[in-house]
């Protein structure tokens, strides 16, 4: 099959667990053709995967990159001003989805033309923004977009431009749209559909719409510019999940997000990440120190300052523990990075704490620590833990996304943000030699059984295929994502067989 | 709503749940709260709810609700929307005396390159500046343009200052082979042009980082073996070591502005035909701004070789360069301040005619102000200064001055199509004059030049009024 592989600040510019995914998707699927259509910052990103041959092409869509500055002419102004009308008014909080769907379909006609993003970078559409105003919420109390500022609208235009630029992409004719996540990696996807009908598959590893909101937080935008810029991803996930063939959330857990975000249930497939076992063989034997690892990009999303406040409370119990924090920080998170060192300083851990930054082996990083902590606030369901399970290594984890799936009873859930929790369970299993152990040993299992590479990847060719004929597969296997979901959704377990 | 930066104040007054939600109130992190009487919908503080540890689990165990959704609803629906924050806002710096003192960096090569060219004369050609300006300017341009872009997006560093140089060092030295056997001269000029550009090129680089300093410590040698050279007192400068000393100077900004080209040199400068095609845009801005100035460099009346009258107008631009700096990054603060606090078009526009009359006001008063000094100290040395060449210096500085300004506005291409036509206007004039007249020098140069100036300048008056009250070029 000929599959448009669609991927958005991921694969191949990037490292993290949705480019390791793609990667091994690629690789691991020889007997398909794989063209990548990657949505990218600014476009300066180099290849750092290396495709393979079943690779052919690699796309890149910078949303973020400099476009030649154009004016917007008069006779364009009339021709974008009703398109552009009907998207804003669209953006209402009442309005019908179909509205925007058309509205989305209108865009892609002007940005196939080469207009789109003159006309949105107008002082025309600037003017219709605050002249349209519609009413971003039916809340008690709400005050709606009539409060935007000039600064607000110009702010809201160039966002929703860069957003829409993957629609200045010329359509790509091919057997399938594989986007690995929904939101604006799925507007290549729904362009193909509406114009050749191509089936339309979506993995989504995170959720689109919940690190959304986590991004737009209130105080990083004014109010009403905010509400608008939710409100069209909202809109946009929730045509691209009406529109998908499939829905493969990596997780069980996600499952109640899509719903919530109005997918039909009949096309929800949860397919989990796997990795391999011999990639990652179980550890030999421990460290003889007290060594706690974490292992992840530096990101505010790995909420890698409870991990410090949790170990300043370790520290007092255990004065010998360390701290070895592997992995890379990306530029943009740089200032990220030196908060988590000023709290570190202030939290006298200094002497303690390694920052050890991007490791050539991964497995050696999980093998330094006795005890492997992951503090996320959000996951799909993450390689970290899956990979440190398979070294036989205790995991300590909080309970975001899938985590408590790929867990289960074989390592430790706590909740997210709770410096205590994580602090207790891990002078627990520091504690107790015995307990690292068994925790370990059944990680290891549970990897081997339900989540290695080759079981996720053999659910995606049975996909691949279902989707090509239009014929639906066998069912789900007994011990498949959805079983583990049900078994993990017990809450935060820290029961641990010894 | 102010245009000052301010921090997100949830308004005051506790955030009251109702009873059958006090359970969730009592648990909740003050963060969760703040999402809850902000969220655009219930799915928003659905995530928060997660992100504060409360899993669909944890909110069916506690809280007695089925799922997050259901409590997020909940919420959504029993907490009124309060008058969001206002969240922190990107303000520009506002011109300082520092950006005064940055003109001095931006003056001082202009110092040391006259006191080469005097060192030099009889191995230099008449097209030998021009040429060094024309290409300096244009690779300077395209350097900058790389640089800055690359800051703002927070990306790793560009090869393009050796691209940049590679270019400078080429163009000149085919415009010197060019110019040896087309229209007289000397190769060795090609060598002080491909300075001098080479000169501007790495300097860009270095301005981009904000290492003004360090290119005011490199031009130290060469300024200071210039003064001495012209003036020749107290000391005796040889000529060689006038030269040696800029040399000096040149190799020395190279060799630093080169610490920021990444290890992969010969990779490609930008990232795509978009930034290719801005890239292009500076460049030939930054080649008519330099073809302007040669033009009338070439074409001024002058006994045997290149005319100083040109120079000697230039001064009071090159002096106002760190005002034009100052001015600038004033003009944006202000404009950006308005956009902020602006509720309509109609009325942003009206704040940023009114911004950009003042400071254009203000760049000229220091403008005519030190028109003024240089001409008192011609006076004093008994210069005459011709009065066209005033008024065509004047006007040249003002339009530089909009030209930064239309530029910062993210309109090189309007800037570009403005030096165009002045160029056209004195390109027209020279070869209808050629055509009626084989004589050379040209008659009426300095008038042409005088007219092509104040209107490339009144152009840019209009251009600039029209760019700077579109909001979008602020944002």
């Amino acid at each position: 099959m000929d599959i448009q592989l669609i991927t958005e600040g991921t694969y191949p510019y990037y490292m993290g667990g949705v480019s390791v995914w793609c990667d091994q998707l690629v690789r691991a699927l020889t007997e398909h053709q794989f063209r990548v259509f990657a949505i990218s910052a600014t476009g300066t990103e180099h290849d750092i995967w290396g495709a393979p041959a079943n690779v052919p092409t690699v796309d890149s869509v910078p949303l973020w990159g400099r476009t030649s500055p154009r004016r917007a002419s008069r006779a364009l102004q009339r021709r974008s001003e009703p398109v552009l009308r009907r998207f804003l008014r669209s953006l209402a909080f009442d309005a019908a989805e179909a509205d925007f769907e058309q509205s989305l379909r209108e865009l892609y006609e002007l940005a196939q033309a080469g207009q789109l993003s003159s006309a949105m970078s107008s002082a025309s559409a600037v003017e219709l923004l605050l002249s349209e105003a519609p009413a971003s919420s039916g809340r008690p109390g709400a005050y709606g977009f009539n409060h935007l500022s000039v600064a607000d609208a110009v702010d809201v235009m160039i966002s929703l431009e860069h957003f829409l630029r993957p629609l200045a992409a010329r359509p790509v004719h091919v057997d399938l749209c594989h986007s690995v996540a929904n939101g604006l990696g799925a507007l290549p996807a729904l362009v193909a559909k509406w114009t050749w009908g191509t089936p339309f598959l979506m993995t989504e590893h995170g959720l689109y719409m919940r690190e959304r909101y986590l991004s737009y937080k209130p105080g990083n935008l004014n109010q009403p510019a905010r509400a608008i810029v939710l409100r069209f991803f909202r809109l946009l996930v929730e045509v691209a999940y009406a529109h998908a063939d499939i829905v493969a959330p990596g997780s069980g857990y996600n499952q109640g997000w899509e719903l919530a975000n109005r997918t039909p249930p009949g096309r929800i497939r949860p397919v989990h990440n796997g990795v391999d076992p011999e990639e990652f063989p179980a550890a030999p034997d421990e460290p003889s120190a007290p060594v706690l690892a974490w292992v992840g990009r530096i990101d505010p999303l790995k909420d890698v300052e409870t991990l410090l406040r949790a170990f300043a409370l370790i520290l007092a119990q255990v004065p010998q523990c360390q701290l070895r924090v592997f992995g890379p920080t990306s530029e943009e998170n740089e200032q990220y990075r030196q908060r988590c060192a000023k709290l570190a300083a202030a939290l006298r851990l200094d002497q303690a704490v390694t920052f050890e930054g991007r490791v050539s082996s991964v497995q050696e990083a999980y093998r330094a620590g006795q005890v492997v902590v992951h503090t996320s606030i959000s996951e799909g369901l993450p390689y970290t833990v899956l990979e440190a399970m398979a070294t036989g290594r205790p995991v300590v984890a909080t309970d975001v996304g899938g985590v408590a799936e790929a867990i289960g009873d074989a390592g430790m859930l706590v909740p997210p943000r709770n410096p205590q929790a994580v602090a207790d369970a891990c002078v627990r299993l520091l504690a107790s030699p015995g307990q690292r152990r068994a925790l370990g040993a059944a990680a290891r299992d549970r990897i081997v059984q339900h989540f290695t590479a080759e079981q996720c990847f053999d659910q995606y060719r049975q996909i691949y295929r279902e989707l090509s004929t239009g014929h639906p597969g066998p069912p789900p296997a007994q011990h498949g994502p959805v079983a583990l979901f049900q078994m993990s959704q017990g809450y935060v377990s820290t029961a641990v067989p010894v | 709503m102010s245009g000052s930066a301010q921090t997100m104040v949830i308004p005051p007054g506790p955030v009251v749940l109702p009873a059958s939600l006090a359970s969730v109130a009592a648990a909740a992190p003050a963060s969760l709260l703040d999402t809850v009487v902000a969220a655009v919908d219930p799915l928003e503080i659905a995530a928060a709810l997660e992100t504060c540890g409360m899993s669909n689990g944890v909110v069916r165990d506690q809280f007695g609700r089925r799922d997050v959704f259901e409590l997020a609803d909940e919420l959504y629906a029993a907490v009124p929307l309060r008058p969001a924050p206002t969240a922190d806002r990107r303000t520009y710096r506002r011109g300082q005396p520092v950006d005064l003192g940055r003109g001095v960096v931006f003056a001082a090569p202009t110092l040391m390159f006259a006191g080469a060219a005097l060192a030099l004369r009889s191995w230099l050609s008449w097209w030998s500046v021009p040429l060094a300006l024309i290409c300096g300017w244009a690779c300077s341009q395209a350097v900058a343009y790389v640089g800055f872009s690359r800051q703002a997006y927070r990306e790793q560093r560009s090869p393009i200052l050796v691209w940049a140089l590679a270019a400078a060092v080429a163009i000149c030295a085919g415009a010197g082979l060019a110019g040896d056997t087309l229209v007289g001269g000397r190769f060795s000029g090609a060598l002080f042009a491909a300075a001098a550009a080479a000169f501007m090129t790495a300097a860009a680089e270095l301005i981009a980082h904000a290492e003004e300093h360090l290119i005011g410590l490199v031009l130290l040698p060469g300024a200071a073996g210039s003064i001495i050279y012209i003036t020749r007192e107290p000391f005796v400068m040889p000529v060689r070591g006038a030269v040696a000393l800029a040399a000096a100077s040149v190799i020395g900004t190279v060799i630093i502005a080169l610490r920021h080209v990444p290890a992969r040199w010969w990779g490609l400068p930008v990232a795509n035909r978009a930034e290719l095609s801005t890239l292009a845009r500076f460049f030939a801005s930054g080649l008519c701004c330099g073809v302007f100035v040669a033009l009338f460099m070439v074409l001024e009346p002058a006994r045997g070789g290149i005319s100083s009258w040109p120079a000697v107008a230039m001064y009071p631009m090159m002096l106002s360069l760190g005002a034009m700096e100052w001015q600038l990054r004033t003009f944006r603060a202000a404009a950006r301040d308005a956009l902020l606090s602006s509720r309509t078009s109609a009325s942003f526009a009206r704040s940023a005619r009114r911004q950009l009359a003042r400071t254009m006001a203000c760049y000229l008063l220091v403008l005519l102000s030190l028109t003024g000094a240089v001409l008192a100290l011609a006076a004093v040395k008994d210069v005459p200064v011709p009065t066209l060449l005033v008024v065509a210096g004047t006007a040249l500085a003002l339009a530089f001055f909009l030209a930064l300004v239309v530029a910062a506005c993210g309109r090189v291409d309007i800037s570009l199509r403005t030096w165009v036509l002045g160029i056209a206007v004195y390109g027209a004039w020279g070869v209808y004059t050629r055509a009626s007249s084989p004589r050379w020098p040209l008659p009426d140069a300095r008038l042409a030049f005088c007219v092509a100036a104040v209107a490339t300048a009144a152009t840019f008056i209009v251009i600039a009024v029209r760019t700077v009250t579109n909001p979008v070029c602020h944002g």
